[in-house]
């Protein structure tokens, strides 16, 4: 079912919440909405379940608008941020409260919550647990499996997994897109972590200040993002050596002033390597240019990333930044040349580095 | 709790929660209208046209003069209480000091005489602090249960000593609460009126005992009605901050108990120890007449509390769960008002309309204040429900599923124990009811501070005894309907 977002404008005490947001959502598809703090993604998701009124435009599911349909009537359903489980019901109750809703009774219902539980990993000593005996990634599970649990055309998330730890928020996010993409539900998924957003979304879009900065396949918008707003909110950047443009930090490549750079490290480096199975070929064989832009600085700092090695290098008063896949050969205060493929350069009119 | 009880409480509260989805602004402003007009306007203005009429001057000398010994009264004990509460809500958990705040006035009152002092400042001190300090205490450990721990750990490894961390960091994070402790324990020691009759034996004069003789015994309504507009005065912005410290003490849910602090323990035994001298007296005297003519009291008494205390229970938990933030003001103003002002005001606009006083009337004169403490209740166990409703309704549920299957459930245990406190509010209830009661006392706290004031030394402390351990049955009823 197509989602249709129409010229959504919401505000509230004369400051604009949403400008006039229009957005066509495809069937199926995972959607992730980005942006900082206060940009109107959590609005616009409140708005799609009925929960706050809009006060122009319209939402349409499969051509049919939503915006006189109660929350309660919209086959939507909502994992919220802090997940509102139920407090009073135990886990498997609060699986079976949609169900109920719809008529579900008996066996039927029993196991159509123990499959539920059973998808999103809980297994059956979790079923009479209330929400507060359970940890923080059970209650996300649990709060997946409830809003799964009414059969929803399309599912929203906001923030789901802003409250768990690194590693945890890695594998429910995992489970996340494969539970999703087993029912073929269409997923619109509120986040600030672009790394989260470029795992998950089959398409991005990308809020600031409530209007839509930018819309696109993940990949793309971070090749090439429309805006230096919009490049930011998706990684960091770093200026252009000695010009006006921008670079991901993992497109400036490092080498010792005597020798030729080093290999492009952007592919191999490129956020989460999961993600490289849904990038076309095409994208990935960018080519290296034979005569790459180079400067010569000298190294401030190097740390340590875990996966990622990242370089402070000075050029003219100027800090910039390199991120490399392995530890780099070179210490604070050495000579370097930094060298980069002028066709990654990022360039947004008005915005020079 | 007897099941007819807890039928009625059942359909009370579910039958209102079915009826007013949220939101449904229209219907919650005919209820705010309906409170406002019920609960604030008949009873001012049965006052103010009682006041209209000729009759005596005011005497404003006079009453500046009770008004300042009266304000000087509440302050000191204002101060006292607020000193003592710290170290009480660092010893005693927030159960125990409900406990102690809900023992009657009355029953401390007679308790201070019991324990041999004479009637005076001494013991309309220890018989209001046996209940403000506990009360303070609560309050206060609520805001001590977030207390900043890392800022004061910050402080600490910054070198600030004890002192110095609870001067930069502890005393910015309670001001509220004492702030909000200020009001309560300021506004209760002004319109006290059963303390000071009782222990005061004529030598203590409140705002509240003087608006209750310038109505019972001079029938003088324009003295009433200028009484009444300075406890109005000062309500407004009591009821305001009474609003703000009920949402800071729902937002304090999530916290952690204080570290204990053994000292406080001394504090509670000097609150306990009104209730403990009743105890000898109590069993010792023989049963007499006084007992009998309680007794015949006690069924019409527990009928009109427990009438009383279930609809307030139902009404308090709607609108602690629905009704918009910005109303909570309005519905906590009849707390900010002392009994006695809602039972002058019922009394002389009761007279007016050709209402005797009675039943009936003490029903409708305790209503909005028994309806303003299950508010409160209900907004600080409510509170962060909302999100709750969200899902519900994200889920599918309509208003009468969300009734059915979210509400209730969450609002029976906490509507059940609001009535509890409503019950043992109005049970122990003698500075409305002395108005509203009529010749003779129709209802039992006003039956007994008559007799207390004849003299009568065996059913007075037994009697006294009973209505000081009313809260305590009732935390026990409260704890079995906890384990069920």
């Amino acid at each position: 079912m197509t989602l249709s977002l129409r010229a959504l404008t919401k505000s509230y005490a004369g400051r604009l919440a949403l400008a006039d947001v229009g957005v066509e959502l495809p069937a199926g598809g995972y959607t992730c909405l980005m942006g900082a703090s206060g940009s109107g993604k959590t609005t616009l998701l409140r708005i799609v379940a009925g929960l706050e009124r809009q006060d122009r435009g319209s939402v349409l599911l499969d051509g049919r608008p939503l915006d006189d349909l109660p929350a309660e009537r919209r086959p939507v359903h909502t994992l919220f941020q802090d997940y509102a489980l139920f407090p009073h019901l135990g886990a498997a109750d609060n699986v079976a409260f949609a169900p109920r809703l719809l008529g579900v009774r008996g066996p039927e219902l029993t196991a159509r919550v123990r499959a539920l539980l059973a998808d999103v990993g809980l297994d059956m000593s979790f079923e009479t647990r209330r929400p507060a005996a359970m940890s923080g990634g059970e209650q996300q599970r649990l709060a997946l499996a409830r809003a799964l649990a009414g059969e929803p055309r399309w599912l929203l998330l906001d923030e789901p997994l802003a409250a768990l730890d690194r590693p945890l928020r890695a594998g429910l996010r995992r489970l996340l897109r494969a539970v999703t993409r087993r029912r073929g539900l269409g997923c619109l998924h509120v986040t600030h972590d672009p790394e989260e957003a470029l795992a998950l979304a089959d398409r991005l879009l990308v809020f600031g200040d409530g209007r839509l900065l930018a819309s696109g396949a993940p990949a793309e918008l971070y090749a090439a993002p429309p805006s230096l707003a919009v490049a930011r909110l998706l990684g960091e950047v770093t200026p252009e050596p000695g010009g006006d443009g921008w670079l991901r930090p993992e497109h400036l490549r490092l080498c010792p002033p005597d020798r030729p750079p080093l290999q492009d490290m952007s592919l191999g480096t490129y956020p989460n390597r999961h993600v490289l199975s849904d990038m076309s070929q095409e994208s990935l064989s960018v080519p290296l240019p034979s005569e790459p832009a180079r400067a010569s600085g000298t190294v401030g700092a190097v740390a340590c990333l875990g996966d990622r090695w990242e370089v402070e290098v000075e050029i003219g008063g100027r800090v910039h930044l390199s991120r490399i896949g392995g530890a780099p050969a070179c210490a604070p205060g050495q000579a370097v040349v930094v060298a980069w493929d002028p066709a990654r350069v990022l360039r947004f009119a008005g915005q020079p580095a | 709790m007897p099941p007819a009880f807890r039928t009625l409480t059942t359909a009370a509260i579910f039958a209102t929660l079915a009826a007013v989805p949220r939101p449904h602004p229209p219907l919650w402003l005919v209820g705010l209208a309906v409170w406002a007009i019920a609960a604030l306007a008949i009873p001012a203005a049965g006052l103010v046209l009682a006041a209209a009429e000729s009759g005596a001057p005011v005497m404003l000398p006079a009453l500046l003069a009770i008004t300042a010994d009266s304000l000087l009264l509440a302050a000191g004990l204002t101060a006292l209480a607020l000193a003592l509460a710290y170290p009480l809500a660092r010893a005693v958990t927030a159960p125990w000091l409900l406990l102690f705040v809900m023992i009657a006035p009355l029953a401390r009152a007679i308790g201070a005489l019991a324990l041999g002092m004479s009637p005076g400042t001494g013991s309309v001190a220890l018989a209001r602090l046996a209940g403000d300090v506990p009360l303070a205490a609560l309050l206060l450990r609520a805001r001590l249960r977030t207390r900043p721990r890392s800022w004061l750990d910050a402080a600490a490894d910054l070198g600030a000593g004890p002192w110095r961390r609870f001067v930069v960091v502890e005393w910015p994070h309670l001001r509220p609460a004492y702030l909000l402790a200020a009001v309560c324990i300021g506004l209760l020691a002004l319109g006290d009126a059963t303390i000071a009759a009782v222990a005061g034996g004529g030598k203590r004069y409140t705002l509240g005992l003087a608006l209750r003789e310038a109505v019972l015994l001079d029938a003088h309504p324009r003295r009433a009605a200028a009484i009444a507009a300075i406890f109005a005065a000062i309500a407004l912005p009591s009821a305001w901050a009474l609003a703000r410290g009920l949402r800071a003490a729902g937002r304090s849910r999530e916290g952690r108990d204080p570290p204990p602090a053994r000292a406080g323990l001394a504090i509670l035994a000097v609150c306990a120890a009104p209730i403990a001298a009743l105890v000898v007296p109590a069993v010792t005297w023989p049963l007499g007449q006084g007992d009998a003519l309680l007794l015949r009291q006690l069924p019409a008494t527990l009928a009109g509390a427990g009438a009383s205390a279930v609809l307030a229970a139902a009404i308090g938990c709607v609108t602690g769960l629905a009704a918009p933030p910005r109303w909570s003001p309005a519905l906590l103003l009849p707390l900010a008002l002392p009994p006695a002002v809602y039972g002058a005001a019922w009394l002389v606009t009761a007279q007016q309309l050709g209402w005797g006083p009675g039943s009936g009337l003490t029903f409708v004169t305790l209503l909005p204040g028994q309806v303003a403490i299950a508010h409160a209740g209900a907004t600080a166990a409510f509170a962060g429900a909302g999100r709750l409703a969200d899902a519900a309704r994200d889920l599918g549920a309509g208003p009468a599923a969300r009734a059915r299957w979210l509400w209730w459930p969450l609002a029976w245990p906490i509507g059940a124990a609001l009535a509890l406190v409503a019950f043992a509010l109005a049970i122990g209830d003698a500075g409305a009811a002395a108005f509203t009661s009529g010749p003779g006392g129709s209802t039992l706290a006003v039956g007994l501070e008559i007799l207390g004031r004849g003299g009568d030394l065996g059913a007075v402390p037994r009697w006294a005894l009973g209505l000081g351990l009313v809260p305590l049955l009732a935390a026990a009823l409260a704890a079995l309907l906890r384990r069920r």
